[in-house]
């Protein structure tokens, strides 16, 4: 188990630099998101959204990550109850979750581009690739980061608590989460109306 | 100064209460939005109802299963003046480009 070291703002130096990363992020994605917000008609060539879109395959999507999230803070909670079985299995469960978000995505895109729609077809394209597909990076950053701890468990077994490593994970993984939260209304049901 | 310590914690049993709502206002936002026609829901609340049922599970995440409720003042900050900052540009770009 890591010990809490002192500090001169109260706040362990780790968690305050990943909050400042997610300060960052919301910088990076709400730029991303008015960027297609602007340029979501301009398209003067291939499909639009509304010809495209399958709301009911980005409800499952959504419906998983968020899913994942409770999976996480309860990784969260029980690594803090040194539970190391049901923290492991709450782990398993966020990776899988996430695999599963990131071959929905996949599948989506597959069914865009054939479809006609791709990075390179028009201004609609390009910004909602750009934004969904930087969405998908960090999806797939964080499914990375979980499994390196789900593995490092694994081999270490009890020896092994990180609960600051776990919660610090889990904050980036819920970020990851809140950013489809938005772009799921604002860029897949408000402007479909 | 010493590591400040979470004043209070969620609970399991606040997590999966928190999961079920979460799924709810999720197939909620998908219900209203597929039978918007069939239901007679007007743009005006639709636009509305979505929007509300976004704000609750951004709340819901941010505050309880990131524990930023729990978490200091200074954490507090970065992340709220963070999110306020873009949202103010944002809202001005996009009034803008309107």
């Amino acid at each position: 188990m890591s010990a809490h070291l002192e500090t001169n703002t109260g706040v362990d130096n780790r968690k305050f630099a990943m909050w400042t990363l997610i300060g960052s992020e919301c910088f990076l994605f709400g730029t991303l998101i008015v960027n297609y917000m602007i340029n979501r008609n301009r398209g003067l060539a291939g499909p639009t959204g509304p010809e495209i879109f399958n709301i009911d395959l980005t409800t499952l999507s959504t419906f998983d990550l968020l899913m994942s999230s409770v999976a996480m803070a309860l990784a969260v909670f029980y690594c803090k109850q040194k539970r190391l079985r049901a923290m492991q299995i709450s782990l398993a469960t966020v990776v899988i979750f996430g695999l599963f978000f990131l071959g929905f995505q996949y599948y989506e895109f597959n069914h865009f581009v054939n479809e006609g729609l791709s990075l390179g077809t028009n201004i609609f394209g390009s910004s909602f690739y750009l934004l969904t597909g930087c969405h998908g990076i960090h999806v797939a950053i964080g499914v990375m980061i979980i499994s390196t701890l789900l593995i490092q468990s694994l081999i270490k077994g009890e020896s092994w608590f990180n609960d600051d490593v776990v919660e610090i994970c889990g904050l980036y993984w819920h970020f990851v989460d809140v950013i489809w939260i938005i772009i799921f209304t604002v860029v897949l049901l408000l402007v479909l109306i | 100064m010493a590591h400040e310590e979470h004043s209070a914690h969620a609970t399991v049993s606040l997590y999966w209460i928190f999961c079920v709502i979460l799924g709810i206002i999720t197939a909620l936002e998908w219900a209203i939005f597929k039978y918007k026609d069939p239901w007679g829901v007007s743009n005006f609340a639709l636009i509305t109802s979505l929007s509300v049922m976004s704000v609750v599970k951004f709340i819901m995440v941010v505050g309880w299963y990131m524990h930023l409720r729990y978490d200091p003042k200074m954490i507090k900050f970065v992340f709220i003046f963070s999110f306020l900052m873009i949202s103010g540009t944002a809202a001005g770009l996009l009034m803008l480009m309107a």
